[in-house]
């Protein structure tokens, strides 16, 4: 009986350790492996980088003391970073690992250069577990080509940058700058009080700029505004302009056919206000003049 | 008072509009000088009528008289002509003695409303004296007494075309007509051929007659006269162009009075007399009654500017023959030049 008890034990322990043997290495892994995007074209210096995905059954732990050397230089490839991350969960620990390699070998020619295979060992289980990745191959492209003997022969003719053909953008710029400018002159040709140039002076922008700047409460700014108004009428005339004239005017300056009535309105209201009755609200009639002298500015700037 | 003066300016304005019209109907082509007739009647002055022969001179006149009533004489300018032949004339009567008439100035006494006097530069210059003296004191003394002619107006007519046996009415003299109009031939195609062809313009005289007598009451418009006088105002602004317009009449160029074919500043010799910027005033003021206004205003001066002006002007003698053309032309540009209000 005893020996019986003993042959099943031995056997029990012996199937547990096979299973043991069996299952733990089948659960570490490589989840995910990233290389660089680039495979060729790479230069002296250039920096590289992978990023491998490692799964560790519980209790395995990624030995630390196993990791790749960080300096360690391998057919001019140096491993010149290494960074971990770890998560943890109930029943493993997955690891991120960077590793940033720096290309430090040279040829005179294209040559096919490899990041090393790298080596991850497993701890803390009952039998040492090891993860690999395998190496990965770049075209290196060297800096000169093979055969220079001087730097002189290497030198490669400066060329001018291919310029872009702008000259219809150019075209562009100036007739949109050039409509610019002609507009704000518009502008301020129809709307300015100010003299900005030598043709907005004529005879009513005159008289407007005079007529605006006048007191309106003084007595006597109403008759100085009638005379500024005649005075513009008879410049723009060549001659005294009187009430009789008005049709021979606007057909002299077409430009001021529109307002002929208000001219007209203008006449009589002057003729009452300086030979009959004087205006009995100063500040109103000072208000009139100042709209009309601007209306026949407008007509004379052609903008009415 | 303000309303019965309204109602009598209506009424009279509508008589005098009334006298114009009537007028026109029987003489064409004078609209113009018809009007200032009718503005010389109501501001009392004498007129000279500058114009060819027969222009209709004479029917516009008798018109006139017809319309505003009293009594129309007339004389006729000659170089034996003498003053007393304006006062009376002797010849033999019936019973073979001499005897004194009453000459064309006295025989209608106080109802002589208008005197023709034509050709007057034909008259001597003694003639000229008198007619003047009666023009200006409106009375007479004749026969040991006293003729007073308070309603007359004297019209009179300048021969401008010939120069033999005339004598030029001195600057003096021409200063007492308050206007000079000229009658001229009219120049509308159409109104020649109605003058050519139209036989009711043949007759004078009935053409005279188809005139509304006495429209106007020639014994009240000294009175009524002196009513518009008083009715227009004259503001300040007004004033000041009036003596503006009276400088530029003696010195043209201070205003930039400039004419085409001479130099204006050796153009004047005298310019116009104080005599004639009132006639212009009173004139003016007839305008402005006629336009319903009860103010001057600067178109009521220009209306009768040139033929007031006009005649007053003394001109340098090297332009003197062309006066007619220019003083038209002086007066047109002093309007032109003299601004109102004045500049600041």
């Amino acid at each position: 009986m005893n020996n019986f008890i003993r042959k099943f034990i031995a056997l029990a322990s012996l199937v547990l350790l096979a299973h043991a043997a069996l299952a733990e290495p089948s659960a570490a892994r490589i989840v995910k492996l990233v290389n660089p995007v680039q495979s060729t074209g790479i230069r002296i210096g250039d920096l590289m980088e992978r990023t491998v995905v490692l799964e560790a059954p519980a209790p395995y732990q990624l030995s630390r003391s196993a990791l790749p050397m960080k300096g360690s230089n391998r057919d001019g490839i140096e491993l010149a970073d290494l960074q971990i991350e770890k998560k943890d969960t109930s029943q493993a620990t997955r690891y991120v690992v960077t590793l940033r390699y720096q290309v430090f070998g040279h040829a005179s020619a294209p040559a096919v250069m490899t990041l090393p295979e790298e080596a991850f060992a497993l701890t803390g289980g009952p039998q040492g577990l090891s993860l690999e990745i395998p190496a990965w191959r770049f075209w290196y492209s060297p800096l000169a080509v093979a055969d220079i003997t001087t730097a002189k022969g290497n030198l490669q003719p400066q060329l001018r940058p291919p310029v872009i053909n702008a000259e219809t953008h150019r075209t562009r710029l100036f007739g949109f700058l050039a409509l610019l400018a002609v507009s704000a002159l518009a502008l301020a040709y129809y709307n300015a009080d100010s003299r900005w140039l030598p043709f907005m002076n004529g005879p009513f922008a005159e008289a407007h700029r005079r007529i605006r700047r006048l007191p309106v409460k003084d007595d006597s700014s109403w008759k100085i505004a009638l005379t500024a108004l005649h005075e513009a009428f008879n410049r723009a005339h060549g001659r005294n302009l009187f009430a009789a004239d008005i049709g021979a005017f606007v057909e002299k300056h077409p430009q001021f056919a529109r307002a002929r009535a208000d001219i007209a309105a203008f006449f009589a209201q002057s003729g009452r206000a300086l030979f009959s009755d004087p205006p009995q609200d100063a500040d109103v009639f000072m208000k009139e003049m100042a709209a009309f002298s601007k209306q026949l500015r407008d007509c004379e700037r052609g903008a009415a | 008072m303000s309303q019965v003066l309204d109602h009598q300016l209506a009424d009279w304005r509508s008589h005098a509009l009334k006298l114009e019209n009537e007028v026109r109907k029987v003489i064409v082509g004078q609209d113009k000088a018809i009007h200032l007739m009718n503005i010389a009647i109501f501001a009392r002055g004498h007129v000279l009528l500058e114009g060819g022969v027969g222009v209709g001179k004479t029917t516009l006149l008798q018109s006139i008289t017809r319309g505003i009533g009293g009594a129309y004489e007339r004389i006729e300018g000659t170089v034996d002509l003498m003053p007393n032949d304006l006062i009376y004339h002797t010849f033999l009567g019936a019973d073979g003695r001499p005897q004194i008439d009453e000459g064309p100035l006295l025989r209608a006494g106080e109802n002589l409303s208008v005197f023709f006097f034509n050709e007057i530069n034909r008259a001597r210059p003694q003639v000229h004296a008198l007619m003047l003296r009666v023009m200006a004191e409106r009375h007479l003394h004749a026969f040991k007494r006293e003729y007073r002619l308070p309603h007359m107006l004297v019209f009179a007519d300048r021969n401008q075309v010939e120069k033999n046996e005339t004598f030029e009415i001195p600057s003096a003299a021409r200063d007492r007509f308050m206007m000079e109009i000229p009658i001229e031939i009219p120049s509308d195609r159409e109104l020649r051929k109605s003058l050519m062809f139209d036989t009711r313009y043949q007759h004078a005289e009935d053409l005279t007659q188809q005139v509304e007598p006495e429209i106007l009451h020639f014994d009240q418009l000294n009175d009524f006269s002196r009513t518009i006088q008083s009715h227009v105002r004259a503001s300040d602004a007004i004033k000041e162009y009036a003596l503006d317009l009276w400088e530029a009449t003696q010195h043209p160029e201070k205003f930039g009075v400039k004419m085409d074919s001479v130099d204006a500043h050796r153009l004047i010799h005298t310019g116009a007399s104080p005599r004639g910027m009132g006639m212009l005033l009173k004139a003016a003021r007839v305008h402005a009654w006629l336009k319903e206004r009860d103010s001057l205003y600067p178109e009521d001066l220009h209306a009768v500017f040139h033929e007031i002006v006009a005649h007053r002007l003394v001109f340098h003698s090297m332009y003197e023959m062309r006066r007619t053309a220019l003083s038209r032309e002086l007066t047109s540009r002093i309007i032109d030049a003299v601004a109102v209000p004045a500049k600041a």
